[in-house]
């Protein structure tokens, strides 16, 4: 932090919170939301910048203190960030199925992660995070809202969800059975 | 009632239907078996679905946060540039109202060489720039003083403000520029890229006086001097000329001819400066300033926080700061040039207003 900025950016601040409040509320939710984040898109990457992104436009409001429950807001606003980045989700899944395999890492990742991922990654990007959302504890309607679509249609989209891993699991079950590999989409790009 | 669907059936078991589409569902259910065994198998999925993601919630909930310093920065940095954004606005909204009040000033002079008398009006144009420097205390008390004439001050109501015209802005082809009463200028390497020039029109200001509110105010201020009453109705007109802009991701450069003040003739606008400057509210820095200002008729002031008078190839401007973002005024053979940084751009605007050609 670069103290010549700090100033400034206190005085910019100040119509808000104080730079020292800013900072602290920074430092307070910033490991809960970015765990949120990583666990809603499972890459640790995207989960910082949309996390960034979620404080970014916190920071930009007039008036904070008219939001009872700042930790709720910014749930929110990262959720629906999550699911904005499907369609660069989209794409970086075509890129990775065109390169080599020399070219990708397999990623120390925990058991949990792995088997979950494999399962999910056959739903759409959106399904997948208002299945996690849901198995979170959020309402329909902040699914919905994050999602941007009316409660109703969240029924729908979670039952299909619910359809797709149930079956998904039972192929991956009988892929493990007959030894076949795990698919290639559990893999990020390295470089 | 047929068959609800799946999704219906969900925001059943989830009880998020209605009370009346609740007890629909349920009597529905215990009439048929079908539906029950879906609803069955959602169940089933949704505990799947809990032992599945479950584990993998518990584990991100004990993820290793990654060091956040850096987002920390860059929230600020980019809350800060768009918060400057909104500054910057504001200053240009400020700087609108002062050159108002100043050009205003700069007609308050009696002119050394009056025009012949019978002429309606006394035209000046701007062919000097300078600075007044106030810092933001400075400022502060300016308005603070004026308050303790009047807490809620209300510029209507000491005169009438219009505004004649549009703002427009279009894009200009090479032919255009070239058919321009004057030679644009740019600075080095502008014109060899693709940079688009637009040609900005502004509306003219008319400002007319109300001088019985304002000689109120003055009163109230504690001013001995009063404005003359053969001011009252008499109307101020402030032409800003067609501006030529460049815009590049560094900064914004605007050129054209320099404005012009037309004021009414029979007005003895020596009181008016004196007046102006006699009233208790200048912090003595500023006054200073505004006194040594010996030519106000034919000088465009530049008011801004640590302004400073600079050199571009012998021609004299003022730089001035706020917050990080430069501006550089100065005027040249009749043409005025603007060059303001783009928030957050590091660009050295005096460097590249050395370089035009």
């Amino acid at each position: 932090m670069v103290n010549e900025g700090r100033s400034k950016e206190g005085r910019v601040l100040k119509t808000r919170f104080s730079e020292k409040d800013s900072r602290e509320f920074f430092e307070n939710e910033y490991p809960p939301l970015y765990r949120y984040a990583f666990y809603l898109t499972g890459e640790q990457g995207l989960a910082e910048d949309i996390c960034q992104e979620a404080f970014i436009r916190w920071f930009s409001l007039e008036r904070t203190n008219e939001i009872e429950m700042p930790r709720a807001w910014l749930k929110k606003v990262l959720s629906r960030l999550a699911i904005s980045n499907y369609r660069h989700q989209k794409v970086r899944n075509a890129v990775e199925t065109r390169l080599a395999d020399d070219q990708i890492k397999y990623v120390d990742r925990g058991f949990e992660q792995l088997e979950v991922e494999d399962i999910l990654s056959h739903l759409p990007w959106r399904d997948q995070i208002l299945l996690k959302m849901k198995m979170a504890g959020s309402s329909y309607q902040e699914m919905a809202e994050a999602a941007g679509i009316a409660p109703g249609s969240v029924g729908t989209l979670l039952a299909r969800a619910y359809k797709k891993v149930r079956q998904e699991y039972s192929e991956e079950g009988r892929r493990q059975t007959h030894g076949m590999s795990r698919p290639g989409k559990i893999v990020t790009l390295h470089g | 009632m047929g068959c609800p669907d799946q999704g219906k059936l969900l925001l059943y078991m989830d009880k998020e239907l209605t009370e009346h589409e609740m007890l629909q569902t349920e009597l529905h259910l215990k009439t048929c078996p079908d539906c029950r065994l879906v609803l069955q198998d959602l169940h089933l999925d949704l505990e799947l679905a809990r032992n599945l993601i479950g584990p993998w919630q518990k584990q991100a909930e004990m993820a290793p946060v990654p060091d956040n310093r850096q987002a920390w920065d860059s929230i600020n940095r980019q809350v800060l540039v768009r918060k400057r954004g909104n500054k910057y606005m504001k200053i240009k909204k400020w700087a609108v109202a002062c050159s108002l009040v100043l050009a205003f000033g700069m007609v308050l002079t009696v002119p050394s060489l009056r025009a012949a008398a019978g002429n309606l009006l006394q035209v000046f144009r701007v062919d000097k720039v300078s600075s007044i420097s106030l810092s933001q205390d400075e400022m502060k008390q300016i308005s603070e003083a004026i308050k303790s004439g009047d807490p809620n001050i209300d510029f209507n109501n000491y005169g009438k403000f219009e505004s004649i015209g549009q703002q427009s802005s279009s894009e200009l082809t090479a032919e255009q520029v070239k058919a321009l009463a004057f030679a644009v200028k740019l600075p080095e390497g502008a014109w060899d890229a693709q940079n688009k020039l637009t040609l900005d029109k502004f509306p003219e200001m008319r400002v007319t006086p109300k001088v019985e509110k304002i000689n109120q105010l003055l009163t109230a201020l504690g001013s001995t001097e009063l404005m003359p009453a053969s001011l009252d109705g008499k109307t101020f007109a402030i032409k800003t000329n067609d501006m030529v802009t460049l815009r590049t991701p560094g900064y914004i450069l605007s050129q054209g001819l320099a404005p012009t003040v037309d004021a009414p003739d029979d007005v003895d606008v020596n009181r008016l400066v004196q007046a102006m400057l006699a009233v208790p509210i200048w912090p003595e820095n500023v006054e200073r300033q505004m006194r040594a200002i010996d030519d106000w008729q034919h000088t465009l002031v530049v008011p801004g926080a640590d302004a400073k008078k600079v050199d571009i190839n012998g021609v004299p401007g003022v730089l001035s700061q706020a917050d990080g973002i430069s501006q550089l005024v100065w005027q040249d053979q009749g043409i005025l040039f603007l060059m303001v940084n783009q928030p957050g751009s590091s660009t050295d605007i005096l460097q590249a207003a050395r370089s035009m050609r």
